[in-house]
Parts: structure tokens; sequence; C-alpha cells
């Protein structure tokens, strides 16, 4: 049984006015599902995230959260929708301190000067127990290694406490053993209630945990279906279009073409 | 734990804020008892006496233009620190003060000349002064938009302070002696040029402010996340980004525009109550920027005393003195500049 679509992105053009970078863009994508943008560098992958996520104008079309226009939702009625975790640690002020980080986030949902409530404060708490962070709060952004950024903004997300959580490269800069531990994160999270749309370079890995995939290819071809359709149909090594991989539909590997 | 200490830092400035302010009125090249002091605030010296008019006309709003200006200049270094997410960003190093010091010249050298200075001498000055410092910020805000990086900022903001005064030195050039002579002892920087009728105007501005840099406390900690993460948690960045623009020039235009430029007091203090508080919020920096900025210019003001000697030196070389090689610490510990802030 097909479940009722969460977002919905119909004809959509993402890009800049001077540049249309992907046209007439198809998505339907149901609620607790997880969705990889998959593609070679530079092909508008962080583009189209970031347009979801209300961060740059869509160019054409309409985007649609529960049948609603992205454009009529107001900013903290977004807010309360999607949380957004950017590539590596943003552009977020190196000396803060992580759990002013959460606290700031949680923040924008309260009135006046921004005291939280001690709901609020659980909610932080559990989460950072959830992800055993809680060593990391008192520590500052540049104190974190890699991983415990990836995780930190992640627990971000979360505390924001939204059903859809858009994430940009959540693996990038991460050694193998951190990116299993980010990607076993992003599986666990549909139990939840949190559906999410993210890029990664890791094709491997996000085939074996994406319910959905969007391929984009060289000159803005794309295509989006389950996971299973997509490799069985043989899409994949179009958007390589290249002579030195190659993709193992049965075992979902890549590997060297002359090795 | 955190808590605790906080409590106790705001509890002991604010003690030292009191014996600071009675220390600075007592502290003088006259000098008037303690004893004196209470009877004249009580009423029971008569306003005619010399201690009384010591005390009142000068000595008295010498150090509430102290507060005033300690109060104002580090919120809104602390503002410009955040909005150009810059550590070393001040009213003073980018230029601001000098767009106000440019604006208070054309007042005082041209228009002044032609007409009765004392029409412009309150209203003008301020309006100008707060005119300019927020031309300036228009400006750097224009660049910073297009230069991400933030000493090349730092380079723009300091040229562009050199090329303003530069055009204030043209016009004192071509300017009668008489306003010459008015701005330039504008320019010394001085707590003790403020009459009452000025205190007032300062006060009200000052006051409004800080009233709005509050307001802003939920949007400042917004942006120390980014612009992006802010805006996805629902900040209007172009909206605050307006407000703070005008706390700023409000803040910097009206001490300028009486006290004329006070350097290092904006700039040094947000980081002081930093390395002191250890934390980033603005519900905690900005009251404690406020109460540190007052304490160190009452200090500034009594070190300016200089007792034993009847002059008083210019507040700018005081707060340059202490502020300069605090500064200089602040990057040589910090090397890595992305670090402090």
């Amino acid at each position: 049984m097909e479940a009722k679509t969460l977002l919905a992105i119909n004809g959509l053009s993402v890009g800049y006015p001077d540049k249309v970078i992907l046209k007439d863009m198809l998505l339907h994508i149901p609620a607790k599902s997880i969705v990889a943008v998959l593609g070679l560098n530079g092909k508008g992958k962080s583009t189209f995230i970031r347009t979801l996520a209300g961060l740059q104008p869509a160019l054409q079309g309409n985007i649609l959260f529960n049948e609603r226009q992205l454009s009529t939702y107001t900013a903290i009625e977004r807010a309360q929708l999607f949380s957004i975790v950017l590539p590596g640690r943003g552009d977020v002020v190196q000396g803060l301190l992580v759990h002013e980080l959460f606290h700031t986030t949680r923040v924008t949902f309260t009135n006046g000067f921004g005291k939280i409530t001690d709901d609020e404060i659980q909610l932080i708490n559990r989460i950072c127990t959830s992800l055993n962070i809680e060593h990391l709060l008192h520590k500052r952004i540049y104190q974190l290694s890699d991983g415990e950024a990836q995780l930190v903004f992640i627990a971000r997300a979360l505390i924001q406490d939204t059903p859809i959580i858009f994430m940009d490269e959540p693996t990038s800069y991460l050694d193998v053993v951190n990116k299993a531990e980010i990607f076993n994160l992003i599986q666990s999270l549909p139990q939840q209630n949190k559906t999410i749309v993210f890029t990664s370079h890791e094709l491997e890995l996000a085939l074996q945990i994406a319910d959905y995939c969007l391929f984009i290819g060289t000159g803005g071809k794309h295509i989006f279906g389950t996971t299973k359709t997509i490799i069985e149909q043989g899409y994949i090594p179009d958007f390589f279009n290249s002579k030195n991989v190659q993709f193992d539909r049965t075992t979902g590997r890549i590997s060297l073409k002359n090795a | 734990m955190n808590k605790h200490r906080h409590t106790a830092w705001f509890v002991l400035l604010s003690i030292l804020v009191l014996v600071l302010f009675f220390a600075d009125i007592l502290i003088g090249s006259v000098s008037i008892s303690l004893n004196e002091i209470i009877q004249v605030f009580t009423g029971q010296l008569p306003t005619d006496t010399p201690q009384s008019i010591i005390i009142l006309q000068s000595r008295l709003p010498k150090a509430l233009t102290a507060i005033l200006a300690g109060c104002a200049l580090p919120v809104a270094g602390l503002l410009m620190q955040t909005f150009f997410r810059n550590p070393v960003a001040g009213p003073d190093i980018l230029g601001v003060s000098a767009g106000s010091s440019l604006l208070v010249a054309l007042v005082m050298l041209t228009v002044g000349t032609w007409f009765s200075m004392d029409v412009f001498s309150n209203v003008g000055i301020i309006l100008a002064a707060i005119v300019g410092a927020m031309l300036v910020l228009f400006i750097i805000l224009g660049v910073a938009a297009r230069v991400r990086d933030s000493v090349t900022l730092l380079i723009f903001g300091l040229m562009f302070g050199m090329a303003i005064s530069a055009v204030v030195g043209v016009l004192q050039y071509y300017s009668s002696q008489g306003a010459l002579k008015l701005f330039i002892m504008w320019t010394f920087g001085s707590l003790s040029g403020v009459t009452w009728s000025q205190l007032y105007i300062l006060a009200v501005i000052v006051i409004i402010g800080l009233l709005l840099a509050v307001t802003q406390i939920k949007a400042l900690n917004l942006l120390l996340l980014g612009e992006q993460y802010a805006t996805s948690l629902g900040l209007n960045i172009r909206k605050s980004k307006i407000f703070i623009i005008l706390t700023t020039g409000l803040l910097t235009g009206a001490i300028t525009a009486f006290c004329g430029p006070i350097a290092f007091i904006g700039i040094a203090v947000p980081h002081l109550a930093r390395m002191i508080f250890k934390v980033n919020s603005h519900a905690i920096i900005l009251p404690a920027s406020v109460l540190l900025g007052i304490c160190i210019l009452l200090i500034c003001d009594i070190v300016a005393q200089t007792p034993g000697n009847d002059g008083v030196l210019p507040i700018n070389a005081i707060t340059a003195f202490m502020g300069a090689p605090f500064i200089i610490y602040i990057i040589w510990k910090n090397q890595h500049l992305k670090r402090v802030f």
C-alpha cells in the first residue's frame, strides 16, 4: 500500500536566474521514508536540497508539504516543518558551545527573550543521550572532531523536532567507521516518524539505506524512483558515463573496470 | 555551576560600578571629602558653594557620561562583532566613528560657520553623527556581502576610516579658525565637555539604543549559527540586519557626537566579557558588556584625572593605552582569529 505523500514536487526547476540546473522534476515522497539524492560533483544535488529547504527560491514549479505550497508557510511554520544539516560545520561561529547551539535551536520557538521550558531541556537531554553526545555539550564547535561535529549537527536537527530533515552531505570529511555510524543513525530515524532527504557521494552505502533515490546525471538528466527499481532497471551505469567504473546491479557494488 | 558563577560575577560587577562611580566623583584636582559629597547630594550644602558647583556641574555629569559611554560603546561593538562575524569589529575599527566624525565635521565646519553654531550644537551634531555612523555601516554591510574573509573586511574598514579622516583633514584646511578650534576640541574625545542639557539627550538615545539591543538578543544568538541555519530557524535576516544597524548607529553616533571618537572600548569589552563568562549567548554577554564597559570607562576617567596635576588627560589616550595591549593579547593568544569568535 502506498503511504500518504508528505512532500510533492511537481515540475520543479532549480538553479539560478541566469542558469537553470535541473528542470521538470517530479518527486512524490511518502512520510517516514529515506530519500538519497545521488550524482557526481557539481550536478545540482545541493542546489536541489537548498531549494527544498527554502534557502533559495524555486525557478519554476511547485513544492508541496502536506498538500500545501511551501511559499505559503510562514518562516516559523517552516522551522517547525523541516530542519537542515549543512555540510561540515556550516557557518556556525567556531567558538560557540555545543549546548548553546542546542539552546538557540529551541529558542526560536519561544517568545520574548528566549527562556526555554523544562520540557525543551528534557528534549535536548533525551536526544543527547540517544546519540551518546552528552560529553560534548560543553565543548566549542572547533574542538569537535569531524565525526563528533556531524553527530552534533544531526542532533541539532533532531532537537529542532521536525517531521522532515534535509541533510546536505552528512558524511563528507568522515572516515569509514564514522560514515557507517551516521548511515545507521539515518536508517533509524523513520522509526521516530522522520522523513529524511540527504545528498551523498557514498553511492554504495546510500543505496543500502535509501527507500527512494534521485539520480542526477550530466546535462541535467535525472531520475527518481524506489531504490529497487532504480537498481534493477539498470539506470545507474548511465549516470556514471565513465569508462573507469562499473556498477554491479546484483551486489550493488562499484568497482574499477580495469581492475 | 555556570549559573552560580555568572550570578556571582554580575553581583560583583554591579558593586564595582557603584564603588567606581563614587570614586570618580570623589577624585579630582580639587579635593572634596566624601562627607561634603554626601552633603551636596542630600541638599545640605547650598548649590552655590564651590564644592556643589564642582560636583554638580563638572564631576557628576562627567561620571554619568562615562556610564552612558560605558554602556553604549561595548554594546555597539558586540552587535558589530556578531553582525559581521568578525572578532575585531568595533565602532572605531571599521570606520563607523570616522563616519560620524565626517558628518560632524561637515556640520561644524561648513553649515555651522554659515549659521549660528548654537542652533546646530546639540541636535545637529547628534543627528550628523548618527547618520554618519549608519552610512558607514551600510557601506560595510555591502562590502561584507561580497567579502567573506574577516581580515579583508578589517583592512577595508581601516582604509575606509583613513580615507574619511583625510577628507576631514581637507575640510579642516578650508574652514574658519573659530569653527576649527571647536572641531579640534571635539576630536580629542572627552567625557567632561557634556553639559546637563546634552546629557539628557544622550541618556534618552542610549536608553533607546540599549532597549533596541535587548529586543535583538534572540536574533543575535541565531546569527551566531550562520545565516543559513538562522534562516532555517525562522529568522528574518534582512529585518534583523536593519534593526542591528539602526541600534549600532544610534549608540555609536550619540556617544561620538558628544564625547568625540573614543577608541578601543567598543572592541575590547565584549572580548573581556566572553573571557570572564566563557559563553557566547547574548543574554549573558550583553549585560556583562554593559557592566564591564561602565567599570572600565569609570576607571579610565579616574586615571585621566592624573592625581597631583590640574589638567585632565584626553580619555582617548587612556582607553587606547589600556585597550591596545589587550587586543594585541587577544590576537596573540588566538592566532587563528576564527576561534576567538
